[in-house]
């Protein structure tokens, strides 16, 4: 065998818990990296199904208030003259909804031919509507061959197609007819839009899924005034929170990425800096550095492929159990994980790629003493991104992620004047001499801890950073759910039939103090789809909305995103589908999928002909509460009974559930940043050999070296202390401030309370504190394989 | 004659190299007098340095023993029978050592170098004492200075000043000149003889430096 190669086994075979811990850190930084993707994929996997699908491979929609199929005609026949260049397909779209036998449902009418396949009328695959015939979702109740009355005429139901959502499908006219409007009426064009962009957001999301989310979409095709152009996956709710939640999850990721990057290199740095003696000595009998440094990267390359294989796998089980942990919180069925390979390649790449290239670069900075440029230039830059994400909202999510990331890469940089700033002044410290040695070194010696510094820097400031928003979070939520279950029971029917007559039924039972009925439709506005609500607002019911007055005919209450989307404030009228709406009070509407707007019965009854009233609320006197909720089962046999209690407890275990994730992440990055630690203590120790010595034949203890250790390991985590809690807050303060708002359309009161803080600091301390003394560093094997030389 | 500050009976000390036994101190036999200087003089790896880390307790002995008797004790401490930690706290109450290199903390002033045994020690009242020394030895001016911006003729002054700020009975010093050029070496030779006399401590030096040799009471020349 080659003797360096030899030589170089030998030094990890010799040091055998430094490499153990190497090899661990990176592999649960791959383990960080394999789980972030997995359960990523897991969530965009399962969006489809949420997804309404009845229009396949259009992208966008172009809409106004008066549209006419004439104007469709139009417009298709100067696209089919090679007018909109970049539009693959159009679709005219009859949409609304309907009352049928008592339930809501949409409407969706359209060109299926025009569509082509895929859709959920196919007449190239054999299934075709007719004049008064539909297709029904299966969550819509209907069985095929069903007929029913509407407006004086009989449809019929062909068949059912799978969609939980209510809806029936039908040609243009049948849906003019379904839902009684005129026939040249057109609700929106549908059309396939060519994305320039498409092959760059495959190619991410592949890397990180749901970070294309944050890429801007690519310039619409303008049909010209009056003509108001959309995105449809914006226009789809769900699949819009869906892919915000992805986006959000797939940014934390990004940063879980970058420390366990910044790991592997200080674990090079380390490395390198621990055998440079040794290497010096090869070199200076003539072997050449280019061999030593073969030698050097193939080693990390065996030892990186070891730390990917475990890494791989630790992740896919951390991914597998906290989408389990999930599922079981929120009832729902785990989304399975699949080893892929786009994860296998990014595990290679992190545990094989980056500790290679990180190895090189710190071969080259450290074999040849380079000294690091100044910091300025790029810290000016790096302000700029700061500034520019935080302040300009149409920078939108990827700009808010920049800010993120600029602040911490700002810190990190902050680091290096930081400690030389502590380093001018150390001679004033004052206290027992040894801690003032223990705390010296941390602040001379930096560049053995410095990146390691920098990667739990990071790790901390992402968990005070989510732990703050996540806990201000918290608090908006209980807050809300507190006005909003302002009842005792919630009573709905299975088949979302309408509950008016139940309402007298029910304020007749004994212990039933209060009930009100509720009702919503959707209506198309500034291009999206709003919800508005409606019910008998008075005092008590628009209190639950933080309103403490009854709504009066043609006000409103309307949700954060709504006031966004309006471009308004409270106390505003603005128009809504043509009618003048007094804005009066806003709400969070936290876990809205839509824009909202509450509006009084009255108001909703000349706006809309049908109304629905599918829920109600039972407020009971204390303790007839049971005794009221086996009266209302007794009334009809489709009801479902809530109890406020159990709705709250639903509703906290989801949110904490869905958090678990992210707090779970964070925890792996500070795991991660912990190992590293090691590391860089233990070349420190090593480096400082000897002092070590030197204290030793003065007659220093076992228990005062520990001290040395506890100081030494305190000051690390005091000085990332130092720099993650500004750098946590600020990072909170741009979740709740930037991110919310422009992936969700609410944002968040940020709470700067002591324990999301605190807990990260303490978790941070303990981190350092066992890095720093856990033993093997002072072992006389490692110290004789460093010296390689016994004085006699 | 007074009783032997250091008593050696016939010491054996060996180093496993290669799966092989190494064999270094064997049979060896030495009293140190209060007050008396021995040099210890042979080539390089013939045993000089495990001597002295015999003595001062770093390593332990495959066979023999070492008593060590200093004043304030009423009878011989027998090192070879101490466990390690009891070891250290002979060495921290008894003993000072200098080295070759690597002599004080670098990250520690002057001053803070020459005051931590005496915090070891909890006598930290005699800094008075010991900071005056640091003034004799012509280093008033460098108190508040760090290790790195001193010469290496000033550096071993401060470790001089700094193994003999606890008054130790026994100096380990360990070619303590060995890094310094001829001029420097002299100057530190005498203020280390000066040092030791004037305190009526005694000293284990191991030198290959003839000139330094010729300074000590006693001379013990050690073969391979």
């Amino acid at each position: 065998m080659n003797l360096i190669g030899l030589a170089n086994l030998r030094f990890f075979l010799t040091t055998p818990l430094t490499t153990l811990t190497a090899l661990l850190g990176v592999a649960l930084g791959v383990a960080s990296i394999t789980a972030v993707h997995e359960i990523g994929v897991a969530i965009r996997t399962s969006l489809p199904e949420q997804a309404r699908a009845y229009l396949p491979g259009m992208t966008h929609f172009a809409s106004h208030p008066n549209a006419g199929m004439d104007e469709y005609f139009d417009l298709r026949g100067r696209w089919r003259a090679g007018e909109f260049e970049d539009i693959l397909n159009m679709s005219p779209v009859v949409e609304g909804s309907v009352v049928v036998l008592d339930r809501r449902v949409d409407v969706v009418g359209t060109d299926w031919l025009a569509l082509g396949a895929g859709g959920v009328v196919d007449p190239q695959g054999g299934s075709s509507t007719h004049i008064n015939t539909v297709m029904a979702s299966s969550g819509s109740g209907f069985k095929p061959a069903q007929t029913f009355e509407l407006s004086g005429k009989q449809y019929l139901v062909r068949d059912v197609v799978p969609g939980s959502a209510p809806a029936l499908f039908a040609d243009i006219g049948t849906a003019q007819g379904l839902l009684n409007r005129p026939a040249d009426h057109l609700s929106y064009i549908a059309f396939a839009q060519r994305d320039v962009f498409a092959a760059f957001k495959h190619l991410l999301e592949r890397l990180m899924p749901g970070i294309s989310r944050g890429v801007p979409d690519v310039t619409i095709s303008s049909f010209g005034e009056p003509w108001q152009t959309n995105s449809l996956a914006e226009d789809q709710p769900e699949l819009r929170l869906g892919r915000s939640v992805l986006f959000n999850l797939g940014a934390l990721g990004t940063l879980s990425l970058v420390v366990a990057w910044i790991l592997i290199y200080q674990i090079c740095v380390t490395w390198l800096r621990r055998q440079l003696p040794v290497m010096q000595r090869l070199y200076a009998i003539g072997v050449s550095m280019q061999e030593i440094r073969g030698w050097f990267i193939l080693a990390l390359i065996v030892l990186g492929l070891l730390a990917t294989l475990s890494g791989v796998a630790i992740g896919h089980g951390l991914s597998s159990f906290l989408l389990d942990q999930a599922a079981r919180g929120m009832a729902a069925s785990a989304v399975g994980v699949q080893l892929s390979g786009d994860v296998l390649i990014k595990g290679t790449f992190s545990g094989i790629v980056v500790f290679a290239v990180a190895g090189l670069f710190a071969f080259d900075r450290i074999w040849n003493a380079r000294v690091a440029g100044r910091i300025w230039p790029a810290g000016i830059v790096l302000l700029l991104i700061l500034v520019v994400g935080s302040l300009s909202s149409a920078s939108g999510l990827i700009g808010g992620f920049a800010a993120i990331l600029a602040a911490c890469l700002l810190t990190l940089l902050a680091l290096r004047p930081m400690l030389n700033g502590l380093k001018r002044s150390s001679w004033v410290y004052a206290g027992n001499l040894l801690n003032r040695l223990a705390v010296r070194e941390v602040i001379w010696f930096q560049e053995d801890l410095r990146v390691a510094l920098g990667a739990l820097v990071l790790a901390l400031a992402t968990s005070i950073g989510v732990g703050l928003m996540v806990d201000s979070f918290r608090l908006d939520f209980e807050r809300m759910l507190g006005q909003r279950l302002g009842y005792d029971l919630y009573v709905t029917s299975s088949s979302n039939r309408d509950l008016t007559s139940l309402k007298a039924s029910v304020q007749n039972l004994p212990g039933v103090t209060r009930s009100n009925l509720y009702g919503r439709f959707e209506l198309r506005d500034r291009g999206q789809r709003i919800e508005v609500g409606h019910s008998h607002f008075d005092a008590v019911e628009a209190d639950r909305y933080g309103y403490g007055y009854a709504l009066e005919l043609d006000q409103a209450l309307v949700s954060d995103s709504f006031l966004g989307l309006a471009d308004a404030r409270v106390g505003q009228t603005l128009d809504l589908a043509g009618r003048t709406i007094q804005v009066v009070g806003r709400f969070p509407g936290f876990g809205d999928m839509q824009p909202r707007v509450l509006i009084h019965d009255e108001t909703a009854q000349q706006m809309s002909a049908d109304l629905v009233f599918d829920r109600l609320s039972v407020n009971t006197l204390a303790d007839k509460r049971s005794e009221v909720s086996t009266d209302l089962a007794r009334l009809a046999e489709d009801l479902s009974i809530t109890e406020q209690g159990a709705m709250r407890e639903i509703a906290l275990l989801i949110f904490d559930r869905t958090f678990a994730i992210t707090r779970a992440l964070t925890v792996t990055a500070l795991l991660v940043a912990m190992f590293g630690l090691y590391n860089s203590l233990t070349a420190l120790r090593l480096n400082q050999q000897a002092t070590t010595s030197l204290l030793n034949a003065m007659g220093l203890t076992r228990l005062e070296k520990k001290r040395i250790d506890f100081f030494r390991a305190t000051a690390v985590a005091f000085v990332a202390i130092l720099a993650s809690i500004p750098l946590g807050v600020l990072m909170a303060w741009q979740l709740c401030e930037l991110i919310n708002p422009r992936a969700f359309g609410w944002r968040i009161d940020l709470y700067l309370a002591w324990y999301p803080i605190l807990l990260p600091c303490g978790l941070g301390l303990v981190a350092a504190l066992i890095a720093g003394l856990l033993p093997g560093n002072d072992s006389t094997i490692e110290t004789a394989a460093l010296h390689g030389e016994m004085n006699t | 004659m007074s009783e032997p500050l250091v008593r050696l009976t016939a010491l054996a000390k060996a180093f496993v190299d290669g799966g092989k036994p190494h064999v270094v101190l064997e049979d060896f036999a030495l009293d140190v007098l209060p007050g008396e200087i021995v040099a210890i003089c042979g080539a390089s790896g013939c045993g000089k340095s495990t001597l002295l880390n015999l003595v001062a307790g770093l390593i332990e002995l495959d066979h023999g023993a070492i008593d060590f008797k200093p004043v304030a004790e009423s009878t011989p401490i027998a090192l070879h029978n101490l466990s390690a930690a009891q070891r250290t706290r002979v060495r921290r109450s008894h003993i000072g050592v200098i080295f070759q290199f690597f002599n004080l903390v670098p990250t520690l002033t002057v001053r803070e170098n020459v005051l931590l045994p005496l915090q070891l020690n909890r006598t930290i009242h005699k800094s008075a004492d010991a900071l005056a020394h640091l003034v004799q030895l012509g280093l008033g001016e460098r108190f508040d200075s760090f290790p790195d911006v001193l010469s290496g003729g000033e550096r071993q002054r401060v470790a001089i000043a700094r193994a003999l700020a606890n008054d130790p009975p026994l100096l380990l010093a360990d070619e303590p000149t060995g890094n310094l050029d001829a001029e420097h070496s002299a100057a530190v030779v005498d203020l280390l003889w000066s040092s030791v006399r004037e305190r009526q401590s005694a000293m284990l030096i191991a030198t290959h430096s003839e000139a330094v040799a010729a300074h000590a009471d006693r001379i013990v020349q050690f073969e391979r």
